[in-house]
């Protein structure tokens, strides 16, 4: 697919071509919450709510967003072919067991800063850094915490369940 | 006529539908913001209703208003008071004798070519509140249509209102030039024959039917507007102006720009309820910066993005 053709996809997000996959994802994530809710701004627009329409526009938006991945991790690909980086930039690592470290590496690759994970997730900014850290005793009660990871990983598209029973495990040995 | 000019100067209309969400106070920010850069601005108060954009400037009741041009002929470039800050100068408006809706064609249409002729960088005008289409033909003179509302369903949905009036009206305008007057009107009334649901569809339908050259399909997407989102009480909020846009571009097919927000500000509303004139209106350093992003995208026809407002 050429340059151009990815215009489109890029439109369907609302952004402009010269963005970060970070811009991406984040896009994409408000849209999808945005169109899967029945928040109040629809009303306004009366023949707007039909169930439809939106589906198309949230099948658009998966597509777009799809696509854009596949073109972001082509581009990071073949830059880092060019430059001879390290190859463990190339790809998402993959962990044995989910710890903060773990946690934080792969957010690095992925190119997210945490107050990216703190806009969408909701989780305050201390809360993320004391997850990432590991700083158990700053945290809240234990229910939250695993609230806290499950959402973290899924923000970064990781198994769920296994960051979450990892990480917690982690939290009672140490606790 | 254009030619006898030094410079043509970039117009920017700051409008939105509802009342009491910030156009003036937006207006008068945007423009001292230019006028520190250097630039020639006029900043015309255009809120024939309700004009109040000298409470911002400290001036008092004015000799010279908007009134003089409609009522005794007088060129604009008479009618420009002084302000506190270089390279800003200002038409007041008048709320007492000239109700919007007694203004005729001609003195209209007039009126729109003389705001062009004004010799400046830019000219802002700040609109009144309300949906009328001289409030709407005032802002689609404009380079830049610049919106502003806050975080409330009945300002967004004045919001909606007003974008939507102002594009058709607009599509009307220019298929007029294509001798298609009336055209979208018409396909729009018999919209379920032609299976057309929203404006997005109506345009589309007039892309792909009516355009032969692709030259109506050009202007069409010349058509784009600004969004501010203003009194935010927390940061969540800014969170609305994303779906502002998103609305406006999916359900209403017109692209637009989210070019920042301002917060909630108690001390400007103390500021602006003092009974005595205020010697210099200042805003905190937090506006000052909040404005500074919100022009600078505008100048350049750049939005923010969700990692942008990182720092809330």
């Amino acid at each position: 697919m050429y340059e151009q053709d990815y215009k489109k996809y890029f439109e369907i997000l609302e952004l402009t071509h010269d963005t970060t996959f970070s811009e991406v994802k984040s896009s994409y994530l408000h849209l999808k919450k945005l169109y899967s809710s029945n928040s109040f701004i629809f009303s306004s627009l009366s023949n707007a709510l039909e169930k439809e329409k939106r589906k198309r526009i949230l099948d658009q938006i998966e597509e777009a967003y799809t696509i854009l991945s596949d073109y972001y991790l082509s581009e990071k690909k073949q830059k880092s072919q060019t430059i001879k980086t390290t190859v463990s930039n190339e790809h998402v690592p993959e962990f044995d067991v989910y710890n903060g470290n773990a946690l934080r590496l792969t957010r690095e690759v992925l190119g997210i800063n945490l107050e990216e994970v703190a806009f969408f997730s909701k989780i305050s900014l201390k809360h993320l850094e004391n997850i990432e850290t590991e700083r158990f005793d700053l945290l809240p009660p234990k229910a939250y915490v695993r609230i806290f990871v499950r959402k973290y990983a899924e923000y970064l598209s990781l198994n769920i369940k296994k960051v979450t029973d990892d990480y917690m495990k982690q939290y009672e040995n140490k606790k | 006529m254009k030619n006898a000019k030094s410079k043509v100067a970039e117009i920017w209309a700051i409008g939105g539908g509802k009342g009491g969400t910030g156009k003036t106070f937006l207006s008068s920010q945007l423009a001292t913001y230019l006028a520190l850069k250097k630039k020639q601005v006029i900043l015309v108060d255009s809120d024939f209703g309700g004009a109040n954009l000298r409470y911002f400037f400290n001036i008092k009741k004015s000799e010279k208003s908007i009134k003089n041009f409609f009522v005794n002929k007088e060129p604009l470039e008479n009618l420009l008071s002084h302000t506190n800050t270089k390279n800003l100068k200002i038409i007041t408006g008048d709320s007492d004798s000239i109700s919007i809706n007694t203004i005729k064609y001609s003195q209209k249409m007039k009126f729109l070519r003389h705001i062009k002729m004004l010799n400046a960088d830019y000219i802002l005008i700040d609109l009144g509140g309300g949906l009328n289409f001289n409030t709407i033909d005032v802002f689609l003179l404009a380079d830049k249509m610049i919106t502003i509302t806050v975080p409330e369903i009945t300002a967004i949905d004045n919001l909606f209102q007003f974008v939507k009036n102002a594009y058709f009206r607009k599509l009307n305008f220019l298929l007029k030039n294509y001798k298609l007057k009336d055209a979208a009107k018409n396909i729009w009334k018999d919209r379920e024959i032609y299976g057309i649901e929203n404006i997005v569809d109506l345009t589309d339908y007039i892309k792909s039917n009516l355009d032969f050259d692709g030259s109506i399909s050009k202007k069409i997407s010349e058509f784009s507007i600004f969004i501010v989102l203003n009194k935010l009480r927390n940061p969540n909020e800014i969170n609305q102006g994303f779906s502002i846009k998103s609305l406006c571009i999916k359900y209403l097919g017109i692209p637009s720009i989210y070019a920042g927000y301002i917060g909630f500000d108690e001390n400007f509303r103390k500021n602006l309820s003092l009974s005595d004139y205020i010697p210099k209106f200042n805003v905190s350093t937090r506006i000052q910066k909040e404005i500074l992003e919100i022009a600078e995208n505008i100048i350049n026809k750049e939005q923010i993005t969700i990692s942008t407002i990182k720092n809330v």
